[in-house]
């Protein structure tokens, strides 16, 4: 998936990838971690700050570039 | 090996999972799988990070719980090494087996042919212990075989049963023709009764039911024709007769009967050789094949203790038994085309210890033999 997104990026050109699917986000290109809890996820993009807020929220996959939350998502704001 | 990514599954305690997890991400760590358990989590990582993680983070305590990738089949195969090396000597042991053939055997009942045959196939590399060959070898091998000996072998067939050859063999034979320039008849060489006649070349001078004595002729080397010789050849053929034998059989009344007392023991004998020493006295042996293995036979014995008893015959077991060795002595001397017709007890008589028994026996018997007839030189005067 990493492969195919980067390939996308590159041919694409995009900063960022946001990806909602089956109680999960994918997020591709965030800068900086902002908070973590079970509550509230806060991703730092270039230019805003995403908000992710539900039920049992967790990190299932995390590294510099991209980063894989599960759980019962019920907001997801985009804050500038 | 260096190049491939050495990943590890670590398992760490902690109650407050999150800020491990924003720790770990402020150190750079990449970190996939996370599971979550009640007071730890479990991740995967390069053993690189999990350095990074044990030297900053030593606060925690980070287990490695196993290797994953290719390091784990690794680690895997190092801890069963002796299992799989047996593994791999066992299946090269069934190639090697399956591929050897441990023993040849040359069917024919002359045994000139089973020397010849046996010299040549060793000398194409068909022997004990050899490698089996396929299909193509084998024809090869006969058809040289059969080219080397044309005039011995007319047919030869390799065949492969478990990790025998068996090889079957038939002779070639070059009937030669010699003409016969004997003049001989085919006479009587007993006294009989004609049953059978089977004449090839000659004249037949006798019938079935004709009674002959030794040394008439029956069939003649000169052919007649009204009373004049017209040919002489050596006559050829075959007549059967019944022939009449009287014997004396002397049997002793008393004997040793052998009895089986009911007690068996179990033995083993190793090609002809037992085991175990036998402990019975005296005893009667069956044999059971049990297997063979490269070429040595393992048999199970039973044997079964015998002891002897002292009997007397009555009368008419005495009788019986007389008959029986009477007949047992005739049949020695025939052969598959001869058989007793009849036996018949002309006279007994008998004291305490031994019974004396006359017996008229008939047999149907080969009666003709050939006789030369040798031509005087008459002086011409």
């Amino acid at each position: 998936m990493k492969i195919i997104n980067n390939l996308r990026n590159f041919l694409e050109d995009k900063e960022y990838y946001i990806d909602i699917f089956d109680n999960k986000l994918h997020a591709f290109n965030y800068n900086k971690l902002l908070n973590l809890s079970d509550k509230q996820i806060d991703l730092k993009f270039n230019s805003f700050i995403l908000e992710i807020s539900g039920i049992n929220l967790k990190i299932n996959e995390m590294n510099n570039t991209e980063i894989l939350i599960s759980g019962t998502i019920n907001n997801v704001r985009i804050k500038r | 090996m260096n190049n491939i990514n050495h990943n590890v599954l670590i398992e760490v305690k902690t109650k407050d999972k999150n800020k491990l997890l924003l720790k770990m991400y402020e150190l750079n760590i990449n970190i996939s799988k996370i599971k979550y358990k009640d007071n730890s989590i479990e991740f995967e990582t390069s053993i690189k990070n999990y350095v990074t993680l044990k030297k900053y983070l030593k606060s925690y305590s980070f287990k490695i719980k196993k290797e994953t990738g290719i390091y784990d089949i690794l680690f895997k195969i190092k801890s069963n090494k002796l299992f799989i090396l047996n593994l791999i000597l066992s299946f090269i042991l069934i190639y090697i087996m399956s591929n050897t053939i441990v023993s040849v055997k040359v069917i024919h009942s002359k045994k000139y042919i089973r020397e010849i045959v046996n010299e040549s196939l060793k000398e194409y590399g068909v022997k004990r212990l050899s490698w089996k060959k396929n299909f193509e070898e084998l024809n090869s091998i006969k058809k040289k075989i059969l080219d080397k000996y044309p005039k011995n072998l007319e047919w030869l067939e390799i065949e492969q049963i478990g990790m025998n050859y068996v090889v079957r063999v038939e002779e070639r034979i070059i009937t030669d023709i010699k003409e016969d320039k004997r003049i001989c008849n085919i006479v009587a060489s007993k006294d009989a009764i004609i049953t059978d006649i089977k004449s090839v070349k000659g004249q037949d001078l006798v019938l079935v039911n004709d009674y002959v004595k030794k040394g008439d002729v029956l069939i003649s080397g000169e052919i007649k024709y009204n009373d004049e010789i017209k040919n002489t050849i050596c006559a050829t053929g075959e007549i059967l007769g019944e022939v009449w034998y009287t014997s004396n059989v002397k049997i002793p009344m008393n004997y040793k009967k052998e009895r089986y007392t009911g007690k068996k023991r179990y033995n083993f004998m190793i090609n002809d050789t037992k085991i175990f020493k036998s402990r019975l006295k005296s005893y009667k042996t069956k044999k059971k094949k049990f297997f063979n293995l490269f070429g040595i036979d393992f048999y199970l014995l039973k044997e079964y203790e015998i002891n002897y008893v002292n009997e007397k015959y009555n009368e008419k077991e005495a009788v019986k038994e007389a008959l029986k060795l009477a007949k047992n002595k005739i049949n020695m001397k025939l052969n598959e085309k001869e058989s007793i017709i009849n036996q018949k007890v002309l006279k007994k008589s008998s004291n305490n210890s031994t019974m004396y028994v006359e017996i008229f026996t008939t047999v149907k018997e080969v009666i003709s033999k050939t006789e030369e007839i040798i031509e005087e030189e008459k002086e011409v005067e």
